[in-house]
């Protein structure tokens, strides 16, 4: 894992990284192939690699990025283990799922930049609508919890697989783009 | 994941006794551990410049204190303390056991991210809403117990250039006084400082009446156990990244 912490920058918009960190920049960069392979010295590399301070940014953010996320979703994930042992049951369901939808919508709003927001935005819309969530069986918040975790475990998740996501809650009869 | 602490402090203080000076310098076995050391005829600091670890020995307290964690370096000498102790002062007069630790946990991330996740974590939306939702910096104090003995934690965001401020060096005893080495020595501690940690400032402790050397192991005993299993809850806890599926 990398640290890309300590950084100089050149001016340029471009970034120096510094010694301390240069074996892994170096394997990472490689594996970018935004070096020639052939780079495996701390001499070399000074002279050669040169990043754009945004990928440095990116890999200081996603770590926190993944533990946001990952608080947001336990919580939405207590709404939803409520409701799929209760709904159906409870007059209480309106309690967790007003806590559920703004859960959902405190993290899209906050970090509408994660691809994960775009599922909890669809999931959003498709639970408010003609207030969908009330015709709902308690089998579908446990799909629902099914399909949420990996989704929030995923480190690399891009909007290709969100996209997949939301196809499952279409698939449970959730319409996903209603407005 | 087990952490090594930073900086390691273990105290124990006994009601003020005359009949101490007349042991203090009878312990040899103890004093043989260390190849320096320094009194003022009313205290005896023992100095390890090499393994940055010292004890002082007073008339209200035994300190032993470390600026290099080494589990077994540790061990041995705090349990040599513990089985010499009663050469020095009578069993019974025990007041307080202490075992302070310091722990920097690298970040990889920005400060803001660090702070933002801190106040998730531990603030209510509406305490954040108080300040606009704008607090840049903060740091949580608890004080709480387990197994009987008490603990105060405090937890914050750290950068580099603030860590000497909180994790002081014992500069005088634990560093070599030759000043080119001991700036050296400094210099290597300084840098290997992370640029962004998690600060954690646990004091373990037992204060008590009629505390004993059998309640001093037992303190011992479970303070090994239970301070890395503080630390490692609270940090699991504060950057937990997945979540169990179905």
């Amino acid at each position: 894992m990398t640290t890309g912490v300590a950084v100089k920058y050149n001016g340029n918009g471009q970034t120096i990284i510094s010694k301390e960190n240069i074996y892994e920049e170096i394997a990472e960069a490689q594996e970018e192939q935004k070096v020639p392979s052939s780079v495996s010295s701390i001499a070399e590399a000074t002279n050669v690699i040169v990043l754009h301070p945004s990928s440095i940014k990116e890999k200081k953010s996603q770590t926190a990025r993944i533990i946001k996320r990952t608080f947001y979703t336990k919580k939405i994930n207590e709404s939803l283990t409520w409701l799929s042992k209760n709904h159906e049951l409870s007059i209480d369901s309106t309690h967790y799922v007003q806590l559920l939808l703004e859960n959902l919508k405190k993290y899209k709003e906050d970090y509408f930049e994660d691809p994960y927001s775009s599922f909890l935005s669809a999931l959003y819309d498709a639970l408010v609508f003609k207030d969908s969530w009330i015709k709902l069986k308690k089998e579908h918040f446990i799909e629902l919890i099914k399909i949420i975790i990996p989704l929030n475990n995923n480190p690399k998740l891009d909007y290709d697989t969100v996209d997949k996501a939301i196809n499952k809650i279409e698939k449970l009869g959730l319409d996903t783009t209603p407005f | 994941m087990s952490y090594s602490p930073q900086k390691s402090v273990f105290e124990v203080r006994y009601k003020p006794k005359l009949y101490f000076f007349d042991n203090l310098y009878k312990n040899k076995k103890l004093y043989d551990k260390f190849p320096h050391w320094l009194t003022d005829k009313l205290s005896v600091t023992l100095r390890d410049y090499d393994k940055k670890h010292s004890i002082k020995i007073a008339h209200d307290s035994i300190t032993f204190e470390s600026d290099n964690y080494n589990k077994k370096n540790e061990e041995e000498i705090i349990s040599m303390l513990m089985s010499e102790i009663l050469n020095l002062v009578d069993d019974g007069i025990f007041l307080r056991f202490g075992f302070r630790r310091f722990y920097l946990i690298k970040q990889e991330m920005r400060f803001s991210d660090l702070v933002e996740i801190i106040n998730l974590k531990y603030f209510t939306p509406e305490f954040k809403e108080l300040f606009n939702n704008q607090i840049s910096d903060s740091t949580i104090t608890i004080i709480s117990s387990v197994n009987g003995n008490k603990f105060r934690l405090m937890l914050g965001p750290m950068k580099k250039k603030e860590i000497p401020k909180f994790i002081i060096l014992n500069i005088d005893n634990h560093f070599n006084p030759e000043p080119n080495k001991r700036v050296n020595e400094l210099n290597k501690i300084f840098s290997s400082y992370p640029d962004l940690a998690l600060y954690l400032d646990i004091d373990y402790f037992l204060s008590d009446k009629g505390l004993n050397k059998k309640s001093l192991e037992k303190f011992w005993e479970l303070s090994k156990t239970n301070i890395p299993k503080i630390i490692e809850d609270v940090t699991t806890n504060l950057f937990e990244e997945k979540l169990k599926k179905l």
